[in-house]
């Protein structure tokens, strides 16, 4: 019988194998294996998993999964989690000019967003204003067009910075001037800073490699954003001003643990330019975030974010010395997809809510979700409606939120934490050899496993190894359908007279002496943030600071490695 | 031996511009059809990020191209891709024909077609398919 | 004022070099016009391991010379799969400064697949950008590889580059480099080791080098300074590139630069010492031998291609051709030699 001193029972290792051997492979046998069972980050997957899996990790309790709030964190963040509050519900959302998106968020508000994250144009994104030749064609495109202080008043009019638990943007390359234009929105609107929270992404080194909106070269894009890091500790310390991603290079086909590593190894360079300005760890690591993304398997994107806290406590108790549960307890966001297709779109709702589903299992603590049409637009208000009501139902219907890492201590799950977590560590490991954060985007190695990831993806589709309904199971011609949200050329003209009409309006020596001042404080390595913010509340233009960074740094070259 | 044939016609590769006009920066998609138009034999020029149409143009006639292949997945290519087949035409280069490929409305691609852009392919669609299509289409393959 | 380069002009000689690439389209009228030329472009190439910035160099060197109104033409070689033949040409990434100039033209070419290889090619594609009227072509090899070492034989002035921190700084001594090298570059001299890395070349150099670098002349009666003792084949070599001390009143120690190309940094420097290599190499003489060379080469290559045209198999046949399968046949049944059937072959078309 079973020895009372030994956790597990000492044979069921060969009761599991005994099962795999006699009674699960001679029904297989009868059955031609439907698909090699591999996940897309190149773990298999048994037909079974029991605690002999764990054994076989030596699986501590106490020591790898532990208590939520607690080291090593692996169970959440946060004591409470979902339980006590259910995640953020939050929306990604921005289009056209100001004042159609005014609209669009008031009514998101409506229906029960908590979190607005503004989508900007990309002419914005990559520092160029509405009127800019860079930008004809694309103003108000895949985000709002905001120039000015005047276009954030006006997209807040009627919104208070604090009737939201957080609004923010991207601002990758941009991040001091989005920084500066939120805490001046506060001040337009009399809301002191302490009593709203700013989130950005402010995150450009992934950039690079990933998303395409970068302006300068790598090392003074990662000093700029760390700036912004650095004036929210002094002055805004809830605020949340760098969010680091690993969605854009997993989706760019790095794979979820080699992105996860490849994030980490970001969040490195950021964290070491903050120290060596001075500040500590316990200061600056609280206000960092990562941004997890696996949208192809859906426990291993639970597995993901327990592995991606464990290491983050580890990193930072182990390597950078934190004390503070703050500094060790990762914080995430996550946005929800599920490998939507082109063909047929409503089908892209069950696919996005059972990837956000994961997250919220995995622990997310801010979570948006992919509309249905997101494939194709920027999302349309029905499409936006169904994202936040799914939100809303995985928050409150079903008991999903009822208790806390329900998987926590299960066999299949416990494993898969370790295996991912193994991957990642050893992802960090390869990079810290190439040379760091840096080399894997001079040096071409980011693009380079990104590259290969996304062949490898495509060939797994093409060849039927990853099914994919409507794709390679029961295929359609894919569609793009017509009611995909379409830009109002109206809005292009309304930014483009308000922009003008700004420029005359303002106080020229003012923007003058203040961009003066921000050209000073770059070229002098100071935290650019104060000097930003007098320009943004003098209505100097997002165009005209970034090309004072632009003719100071140049811009960015890109690797010909493909 | 290759030597003695050196003065034989060689069977033409095809070449293909593959391009990123404007702002967007996604270019997966890109380089996955390259990567899958190499293994297929052809010659795949790649413009970078954020070229203009003049750019395309000026690298599509230097290459001599058979094909420019237009990654457009923000929703400008209504504006863009015409402006590429006009230029291409007035600088003589109209036998170098435009694909488009990312995302484009249902609606929009008989415009599309109709303003000079030869073929449209969502993304999704499989690298046999382009492959195939442009040993099918061009004229010396 | 940079010259002018109309659209039609740049399809025509974008179809010119399609052309004399692919062999087809009276290639040979080109080529025919093209060696009548009273001279050729100065062709300068540029190599070394990947990631040392040869494309941002070609770039600023590129805008450098357009801004005096020449016409420059640059051709970027990359290495093709050798399984599909198909390759990814990605230079023109870095195409930004020397794009702002019409007088400047870019092509991107595989490295395989070249009838009659990769170097002839290159050296009729000179010939057509020549009749053309450009002043300049700039090659870049990726510096691995027989073929691309064998491209700067044809060079008036090769570069060879690298950069700090890519370990031993003499790798480029392993690939076959220090030999072609007229010019050595530190690029990306702002990072750290670049002292150490520029030391390295040099030390590499006075192994086989004396005097100092650039030009130099003997004066009254004065030797020159005595080249290294040990005569191998490789100085031998560099000998005939650079000078012999021993009989001539002039010889070429190659520089070694330090630069940061992508901001322009010493670049005007480099094309000074490019321009002085050649002009050196036109007063010593060199020039003519190597346009002699190649001339000779190029008869060779077309002679031998034509004699052995009758014997050649049809490209991607597996067969044996006609004319020399009854040889074949009695070689394999060991009725005669590889040695005799060539002799027989060649009386018949009365070579001997």
């Amino acid at each position: 019988m079973n020895d009372p001193k030994r956790p597990f029972p000492t044979d069921v290792k060969s009761q599991a194998k005994r099962w795999l051997e006699e009674s699960f492979a001679p029904v297989a046998a009868e059955h031609p294996a439907r698909k090699p069972f591999v996940t897309d980050v190149g773990i298999g997957i048994e037909p079974l998993y029991t605690p002999a899996d764990l054994e076989r990790i030596g699986f501590d309790y106490l020591r790898d999964a532990g208590f939520p709030g607690e080291y090593p964190f692996t169970r959440g963040d946060s004591p409470g989690m979902n339980r006590t509050e259910p995640f953020v519900v939050s929306a990604y959302s921005g289009f056209g000019d100001a004042e159609a998106c005014n609209r669009r968020f008031r009514k998101l508000i409506e229906i029960g967003t908590e979190q607005i994250l503004v989508a900007l144009d990309l002419p914005t994104q990559c520092g160029y204003d509405s009127d800019h030749e860079m930008s004809s064609a694309e103003v108000g495109q895949v985000g709002v067009a905001i120039d000015t202080l005047a276009d954030m008043e006006l997209l807040f009019e009627g919104i208070p910075a604090d009737s939201l638990k957080r609004i923010g943007t991207l601002g990758n390359s941009i991040g001091p001037i989005v920084l500066a234009l939120y805490a001046a929105l506060g001040e337009k609107q009399g809301v002191p800073w302490s009593r709203y929270t700013v989130n950005l992404q402010n995150d450009p080194l992934k950039e690079y490699i990933a998303r395409g909106t970068q302006i300068l070269p790598p090392e003074p894009a990662a000093k700029l954003a760390t700036d912004a890091v650095a004036w929210c500790v002094e002055h805004a310390p809830h605020w949340s001003p760098m969010t680091v991603c690993v969605n854009h290079i997993n989706a760019g086909g790095a794979g979820s643990s080699m992105g996860t590593a490849i994030a980490l190894a970001n969040v490195r360079h950021y964290l070491d330019l903050l120290l060596k300005e001075g500040y500590s760890i316990d200061e600056v690591a609280p206000l960092l975030h990562m941004f997890p993304d696996e949208r192809h398997d859906f426990f291993i994107s639970i597995a993901n974010l327990r592995a991606l806290r464990r290491i983050w406590a580890r990193l930072m108790k182990e390597t950078y010395g934190a004390t503070r549960p703050e500094a060790m307890a990762c914080r995430t966001t996550v946005y929800g997809h599920g490998q939507e297709a082109l063909a047929e779109p409503l089908n892209n709702i069950p696919r996005t809510a059972f990837g956000t589903l994961a997250y919220v299992l995995g622990g997310a603590s801010y979570v948006y979700l992919a509309g249905y049409d997101e494939a194709v637009s920027t999302p349309n208000e029905d499409s936006a409606r169904v994202a936040l009501r799914t939100l809303q139902i995985l928050a409150h219907e079903h008991g999903f939120t009822d208790t806390i890492d329900p998987f926590g201590g299960s066999y299949f799950i416990e494993t898969l934490t370790a295996q991912v977590e193994q991957q990642i560590l050893e992802g960090m490991e390869r990079i810290e050899r190439a040379g760091g954060a840096l080399a894997v985007i001079e040096g071409g190695f980011g693009r380079q496993v990104m590259t290969q990831g996304a062949v490898r993806r495509q060939r797994a589709i093409d060849s039927g190894e990853r099914p994919w309904v409507t794709v390679n199971l029961w295929p359609q011609k894919p569609n793009v359908p017509n009611t995909a949200f379409r830009g109002d050329p109206k809005a292009t003209e309304r930014q483009l007279a308000r922009l003008a009409q700004v420029k005359a309006s303002r106080n020229r020596a003012e923007v003058e002496a203040a961009l003066a001042e921000v050209d000073r404080a770059t070229g002098a390595g100071a935290n650019v943030v104060p000097s930003v913010l007098k320009a943004v509340r003098a209505y100097a233009t997002v165009g005209e600071i970034v090309e004072l960074w632009r003719k100071r740094f140049g811009s960015f070259a890109p690797s010909t490695e493909f | 031996m290759a030597e003695a044939t050196a003065n034989a016609p060689r069977s033409r590769r095809i070449r293909v511009l593959i391009a990123k006009i404007g702002l967007d920066g996604h270019d997966v998609g890109a380089r996955v059809v390259a990567r899958g138009l190499l293994d297929a034999g052809m010659e795949v020029i790649y413009t970078g990020l954020r070229r203009t149409p003049e750019q395309v143009v000026r690298a599509a006639i230097e290459e001599d191209v058979d094909w420019i292949g237009v990654s457009t997945l923000s929703g400008a290519h209504m504006t863009l891709l015409p402006k590429l087949r006009r230029l291409l035409d007035e600088q003589g280069a109209s036998d170098i024909r435009i694909l488009a490929g990312g995302i484009v409305p249902q609606e929009d691609i008989p415009a599309l077609l109709g303003k000079g852009v030869a073929q449209v392919f969502l993304s999704g669609t499989s690298i046999a398919e382009i492959v195939d299509y442009l040993l099918a289409q061009t004229a010396h393959a | 004022m940079p010259e002018a380069m109309p659209p039609g002009d740049r399809r025509q000689i974008a179809r010119a070099i399609s052309a004399v690439e692919n062999r087809s389209d009276g290639y040979q009228s080109f080529l025919a016009q093209a060696y009548r030329l009273p001279r050729w472009a100065d062709v300068i190439g540029i190599t070394g391991p990947p990631g040392t910035g040869k494309s941002t160099l070609m770039d600023a060197l590129t805008a450098h010379w357009a801004a005096d109104g020449a016409r420059i033409a640059i051709l970027a070689i990359d290495p093709s799969s050798p399984y599909s033949g198909g390759a990814v040409l990605g230079d023109r990434i870095r195409r930004t400064r020397s794009e702002g100039f019409e007088n400047t033209y870019f092509r991107s070419l595989s490295s395989r697949g070249h009838l009659g290889g990769l170097t002839e090619t290159a050296t009729d594609l000179v010939a057509v950008l020549s009749l053309f009227g450009f002043q300049r072509v700039i090659i870049e090899t990726v510096g691995a590889g027989q073929s691309d070492v064998e491209i700067h034989d044809t060079a008036d002035c090769t570069v060879v580059l690298t950069v700090p921190g890519l370990g031993d700084g003499v790798q480029a001594s392993k690939a076959g480099l220090m030999e072609i090298g007229d010019v050595f570059v530190v690029n990306k001299a702002d990072l750290p080791g670049a002292d150490d890395a520029a030391l390295d070349v040099e030390r590499a150099l006075a192994a086989v080098y004396s005097g100092q670098p650039g030009v130099n002349l003997r004066r009254d009666g004065a030797a020159l300074p005595p080249a290294s003792r040990a005569l191998t084949a490789g100085v031998a070599a560099l000998q005939r590139r650079h000078g012999d001390p021993r009989w001539e009143d002039s010889a070429w120690v190659p520089p070694v630069l330090r630069l940061v190309a992508s901001e322009n940094r010493q670049v005007p420097e480099l094309a000074a010492a490019i321009d002085a290599f050649i002009a050196w190499s036109e007063r010593s003489e060199r020039r003519r031998r190597r346009t002699r060379e190649r001339a000779y080469a190029q008869v060779v290559r077309a002679l031998s291609a034509m004699l052995l045209a009758p014997y050649s198999r049809e490209p991607g046949s597996e067969e044996i051709p006609a004319s020399v399968e009854p040889w074949v046949d009695r070689i394999v049944a060991g009725a005669a030699s590889p040695l005799e059937a060539a002799q027989a072959l060649a009386k018949d078309r009365r070579l001997q």
